[in-house]
């Protein structure tokens, strides 16, 4: 038998918050370019594990490998920089600084590195039309609507082409043709290479997502029903 | 796009806000502090002399004012009344040693003695009641200058207590005559003086060893060869009285009484010090007319309006004003990065570390408070024209750094700690 190697390996990861578990032994295999989705009932730990998997924090015990890097062995400061370099995030309280323009918003993760101008331009004016806040790149954040601020968090979490997305929640804002329209860009970039793991409570992902994952108390599964339509 | 631009765009009323708040807090800190250092200023002005620290006093009377003030007999008195208290008090020592020519009849034929001799002057004859005088090198001269120079005698015996008072009717002096004037005069001569329009007769009680010198108001070495020494004489009684007993004439009395509130002030006192301890005599005796010279910087101007309107108000006002601008220090901080947590998240999403963060956070403020204690220090020194707390200025306003330091850093721990991030992005 063929043993895949997987993108993302959690073996064992167990987290708590002051002693009560909120991750037990989570394990989970994900290979590249696909878009996952996970579900499950709020406080259930999705974003705890998304955290994790982004690198803002660690599990207590068990093992985080992405893309070869044993993620569960290295610190904070480390595995900020390998957000940095490959790991795009999508907050699910999506935070953005005021004063500047939807455009300086973007451009923010950019900033800790070099970039080409043109070409970026050129990106921001691709993914902005592909979600229709295109008009809006020179408002300031602060004049939008919550929706409107989401789609920038989505493009801003993207603008650096990350290898893995992390996305939390990032159509909760959103009415479902939106959706549609964040989901649709998902699928089109994981078929092009991003990795893409979301918690979302929308009952519109199991359509665009490769594979959908349920969480409970007792641990994270495989929905059957996606299964069913593979 | 400038990074530096596009995060300044975010904050900069806010970091000037509080940078503005730190330099009040310094500044105020300062004050309090040179306040409290009082005690401790030795003003540059003040010369020194055995470890005392010297101030000069002169009167105000000038012209008209002069003129105004001895129309009334009563002030004659009140003038007598400071000379006699400043004298007495044994805090200060009063010092005068005060260039005055003064007539004299027999004058030796030799020219260097005349009183403007060096600056070329033939004008120092005179004709005075049908007899010539020539204006004379002379010194008038208070008990203190014998303690605090070296003047000794080749000959007689310096002035005996009595010498220094006037009473009514006095019209001999003793005089202790310069080295030069040992060939024309010995002991016990008597030499016709004229002296403040009165006529005295001077008796010779000594010569004064050549070369001997004295430090006056315009001379640190005064050597005393060609001089006339007088003695500084107070009054025996109040002016008023003695015009009545005697056919002397006001302006006598006047130039004694003028001469005699002129000269040094020589004390540990610092310069508040002697300012308050004159002012209380002002106070009793009512002569205003005077000041202090060496006392009288603007800082010490400064200092002693403060410490004269109420030191405790100064002390509760400043320690009020110190504890708010701190608690607003911390507030504003509080406030500046509460408002810019949103800010933070995002970098931290982006991969920046939040120990990066945090160390930016205070770099910023070390920076800006540095820059505001810094202007604080310097406006309060170029306000007080007085660098000796340059010291304890820089090292209080070091601490101030410190402080504010701690602050900023106790607060970015407590604020940025990683659950708190952790916390926010997964939603509010
Ligand atoms: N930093 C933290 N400190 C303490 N408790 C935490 C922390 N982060 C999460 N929790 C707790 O862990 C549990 C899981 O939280 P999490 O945000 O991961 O849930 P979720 O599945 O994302 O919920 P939702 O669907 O509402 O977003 C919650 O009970 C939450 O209160
Ligand atoms: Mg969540």
């Amino acid at each position: 038998m063929i043993k895949i190697i997987s993108f993302i390996s959690l073996d064992n990861i167990v987290k708590a918050y002051n002693e009560k578990i909120i991750l037990h032994h989570i394990n989970l295999e994900i290979v590249n370019n696909q878009f996952i989705s996970i579900k499950g009932p709020s406080g259930v730990g999705k974003s705890t594990l998304l955290n994790i998997l982004a690198g803002l924090e660690k599990a207590d015990s068990g093992k985080y490998i992405l893309d070869c890097i044993e993620m569960h062995a290295q610190n904070l400061n480390e595995l900020s920089e390998i957000r940095g370099s490959r790991i795009g995030y999508i907050s699910q309280y999506n935070p953005m600084i005021r004063n500047l323009t939807v455009r300086e918003n973007i451009v923010v993760p950019l900033l800790l590195g070099n970039y080409n101008q043109k070409q970026i331009t050129a990106y921001i004016d691709e993914l902005s039309a592909c979600l229709k806040i295109n008009h809006l790149l020179d408002k300031k954040i602060d004049k939008l609507s919550g929706g409107e601020r989401q789609r920038v968090g989505v493009i801003r979490a993207l603008i650096k082409k990350p290898i893995l997305l992390i996305a939390d929640e990032p159509t909760g804002s959103l009415d479902d043709d939106t959706t549609i329209l964040v989901f649709h860009l998902f699928k089109r970039l994981s078929e092009s290479g991003t990795t893409i793991v979301m918690a979302t409570h929308s009952h519109l992902s199991s359509q665009y997502a490769d594979k959908e994952y349920r969480m409970s108390p007792e641990g994270i599964f495989l929905n059957v029903q996606t299964v069913g339509d593979m | 796009m400038n990074t530096a631009r596009l995060l300044l765009k975010n904050k900069k009323w806010f970091m000037l806000l509080i940078g503005l708040l730190s330099f009040l807090f310094s500044v105020v800190l300062f004050v309090l502090l040179v306040n409290i250092n009082i005690s401790k200023i030795e003003i540059h002005s003040a010369s020194k002399l055995h470890n005392y620290n010297i101030y000069q006093i002169t009167d105000n009377l000038i012209g008209e004012r002069e003129i105004e003030f001895f129309k009334d007999v009563k002030n004659y008195d009140i003038l007598h009344d400071f000379n006699n208290r400043v004298f007495e008090n044994s805090k200060v020592v009063f010092y005068n040693a005060v260039s005055q020519p003064v007539g004299l009849k027999q004058y030796p034929p030799d020219k260097k003695f005349a009183a403007y001799y060096e600056v070329g002057s033939n004008n120092d004859l005179y004709e005075y009641d049908g007899e010539f005088y020539q204006f004379s090198k002379s010194m008038q001269v208070t008990k203190s200058v014998f303690d605090y120079n070296v003047v000794e005698l080749m000959e007689g015996q310096p002035f005996d207590d009595s010498a220094y008072v006037y009473i009514a009717g006095k019209n001999e002096i003793p005089v202790i005559l310069g080295s030069d004037y040992r060939q024309y005069y010995k002991l016990n001569d008597q030499l016709e003086l004229h002296y403040y329009y009165e006529k005295f007769v001077g008796r010779v009680v000594g010569f004064a060893k050549e070369n001997s010198f004295i430090f006056t108001n315009l001379e640190p070495q005064q050597v005393l060869n060609r001089y006339i020494l007088l003695p500084s004489m107070s009054l025996s009684e109040q002016p008023s009285k003695l015009l009545q007993k005697t056919e002397v004439d006001e302006i006598f009395f006047r130039a004694l009484l003028l001469s005699n509130m002129g000269g040094y002030l020589m004390t540990n006192l610092n310069a508040l010090e002697v300012r308050k301890e004159v002012a209380d005599i002002e106070k009793v005796t009512n002569f205003t007319d005077y000041q202090i010279i060496g006392a009288n910087s603007l800082s010490v101007n400064l200092l002693y309006k403060m410490v004269d309107a109420n030191q405790t108000l100064i002390y509760t006002i400043s320690s009020v004003v110190f504890i708010f601008s701190l608690c607003a220090f911390y507030l504003f901080v509080k406030s500046f990065i509460k408002r810019q947590f949103d800010t933070y998240l995002v970098y931290i999403m982006s991969g920046v570390t939040n120990n990066k963060i945090k160390k930016t956070i205070q770099l910023e403020f070390s920076i800006l408070n540095g820059i505001s204690i810094g202007l604080a220090l310097l406006c309060t020194v170029l306000f007080m024209q007085d660098i000796t707390l340059l010291s304890i200025l820089l090292i209080s306003g070091f601490l101030v750094w410190l402080l504010f330091h701690v602050v900023v850093y106790i607060l970015v721990n407590q604020l940025l700690a990683t659950t708190n991030i952790i916390e926010k992005l997964k939603g509010d």
